[in-house]
């Protein structure tokens, strides 16, 4: 059994929108090898919380722990230099480029700009098996030809994980992968998770309960800014309180 | 329907050609016009960079155009009459070197592209049009009160600059000057384009939160881009007043940013050599039509609607295949 180590540690995260909370006294653990789900109704907060996990907002108050170091003052581009990479809640690709083009991006995005200018956008061997690779593992390897845009929604929603995955993430966040899949393409991508959760930590949130309730390690329930219950699959399935608050009635 | 690649080529061809036949038949004027194309060319080119690829309207781009002619022409005006500029450094006596004005035209070029860029990328949409708008009437303002450089009457520099021995003041030589110019900026161009870097500035384009989640930022991509556009505008400003042996406060003005969007659009943006037919499809009409009718410029704008309404390709994407 590997270590178990701390990925991302919240403590104390507060924010406000004026007078609107939407993060209150939130503290959450990411171990290693886990899949940490973070539910609750609309408007409870959840994409704010990514946002400022990934740093695209600052919290007010409290402690946002990567991999042991405490990244605050970090821009959102430092932190996906030290791993932390996010998927969007709506498919976000490049629609002009090709599956390949999109992955390839993701690949060689660690160069400095100089090196980007004098370099031409081509793979080399080593960097195309590794983006087949990843096609392979997300069965889009047929696709690698296609033009991103004409995709249909379920492989533009594989295509936005495999640009993440393909960064060689630390700890993936992901904001509802699951948004209108069918069922078919549900139970693959639930495949998919537990495979790749198994090789790195993994914050999702998610609508789709029994997506969540299948890959979760851990629940998180946000409501109104404030997580109010915490725990595995099977205490938030029994929580009354969850019950009342998001679920509304027996599961 | 052809390749981009056959069609570049034709492209380039077919101005050498129009030259030639200028050169054959004797009609120097043609020769003129084709300059005229490839150096307008060279500047529309270079401002597809950043608003064919990086989708950045900069209405602007005449403040590069100026400066680099300003600098070229005041270096070259210095170097006729024997008056010297005291820079705080050392004593500067002008030049009479095509190479070394370029450089100089470049490099000022570069520089208020580096300022102007660093301010302006922090907006976008409409608010990045104003500003690189404002920016620029600045300059055309400074260029109308500087009356030691002739003010709003513009500056004249006589002669053509040197390179190595050629007789510059040759027409045919003069062009043939600009071609290789425009070929050079051709490949930087192409280069640029499909680096790592072009890519990724496309995906600016499209998408620039998506390139922030993929660690790269996109401010320092655009501002990159912009001067790397701007020194290539910078060049084909000094190229012009060696053509026209001349500047005036109007290559600072709107209306040159104007034209040059003009080109891109006519042309077909993000395509290397769009806004270069642009420029052929332009200055032919100018011309061409300029004879038929005075107001030649309504039936330009006739035919810009016609084209972003049913053509939003340019004309280039009419023999372009995808």
């Amino acid at each position: 059994m590997a270590e178990k180590k701390e990925i991302l540690k919240l403590s104390g995260i507060n924010k406000c929108f004026g007078n609107v909370v939407v993060a209150k006294d939130i503290s959450l653990t990411v171990i290693s090898n886990q899949l940490h789900a973070l539910i609750g109704p609309n408007g409870a907060g959840k994409t704010t919380l990514i946002k400022m996990i990934s740093g695209e907002l600052k919290p007010d108050q409290g402690v946002v722990m990567l991999l042991n170091r405490r990244v605050n003052h970090l821009s959102e581009i430092a932190r996906v230099h030290r791993g932390c990479i996010r998927s969007f809640q709506v498919s976000s690709i490049i629609g002009s480029m090709t599956v390949f083009e999109n992955i390839l991006l993701a690949v060689k995005q660690k160069r400095s700009i100089l090196k980007m200018l004098f370099r031409k956008f081509q793979s080399n061997s080593s960097e195309s098996s590794f983006v087949y690779q990843i096609l392979n593992q997300l069965s889009l390897e047929t696709l690698g030809t296609k033009v991103a845009s004409t995709l249909s929604h379920g492989d533009k929603r594989k295509l936005e994980l495999a640009m993440a995955l393909a960064m060689d993430p630390k700890i993936l966040l992901l904001d509802e992968p699951f948004a209108g899949l069918d069922q078919a393409e549900s139970s693959k991508l639930i495949e998919l998770l537990k495979s790749i959760k198994k090789i790195m930590p993994i914050f999702l949130i998610e609508h789709d309960m029994q997506a969540v309730f299948a890959l979760a390690d851990k629940i998180s329930v946000l409501n109104e800014g404030e997580i109010i219950e915490s725990g595995s699959v099977e205490k938030i399935r029994r929580s009354k309180l969850v019950q009342n608050a998001y679920l509304g009635g027996d599961l | 329907m052809l390749t981009e690649k056959k069609f570049n080529l034709i492209i380039v061809l077919g101005i050498f050609a129009f030259s030639l036949i200028g050169y054959v038949i004797n009609e120097p004027y043609f020769i003129t016009l084709a300059t005229k194309i490839v150096i307008l060319g060279i500047a529309g080119c270079a401002l597809n960079l950043i608003l064919g690829f990086g989708g950045m309207v900069s209405f602007g781009h005449a403040m590069f155009f100026g400066v680099g002619s300003y600098v070229a022409a005041i270096s070259a005006f210095h170097s006729m009459n024997g008056e010297t500029i005291n820079l705080i450094f050392f004593d500067f006596n002008g030049s009479s070197q095509m190479l070394f004005n370029w450089f100089l035209a470049v490099i000022f070029s570069m520089f208020f592209a580096l300022v102007v860029g660093s301010i302006s990328i922090r907006t976008s949409g409409v608010y990045f049009i104003m500003i690189t708008l404002a920016f620029a009437q600045m300059t055309y303002y400074f260029s109308v009160g500087w009356t030691k450089y002739g003010g709003e009457d513009g500056l004249s520099t006589y002669v053509r600059n040197d390179l190595f021995s050629i007789n510059t003041m040759l027409p045919l030589n003069f062009f043939i000057i600009c071609f290789a110019c425009l070929c050079v900026v051709g490949f930087i161009l192409n280069w640029v384009i499909n680096s790592n870097f072009g890519n990724f500035l496309k995906g600016c384009k499209e998408n620039e939160e998506k390139m922030i989640s993929l660690g790269l930022n996109p401010y320092t991509l655009k501002l990159t881009a912009f001067v790397i556009s701007g020194a290539i505008t910078g060049l084909a400003g000094a190229l012009y007043v060696d053509l026209n042996r001349f500047v005036s406060p109007t290559s600072l003005s709107w209306q040159t940013s104007g034209e040059l969007i003009v080109l891109v659009i006519l042309g077909g943006s993000a395509r290397l050599f769009g806004p270069l037919l642009g420029a052929i499809v332009f200055i032919l009409l100018e011309q061409f039509l300029g004879e038929v009718t005075e107001n030649w410029q309504f039936w330009l704008g006739v035919i810009l609607v016609l084209i972003v309404l049913y053509f939003p390709k340019g004309v280039s994407g009419l023999f372009i295949k995808d």
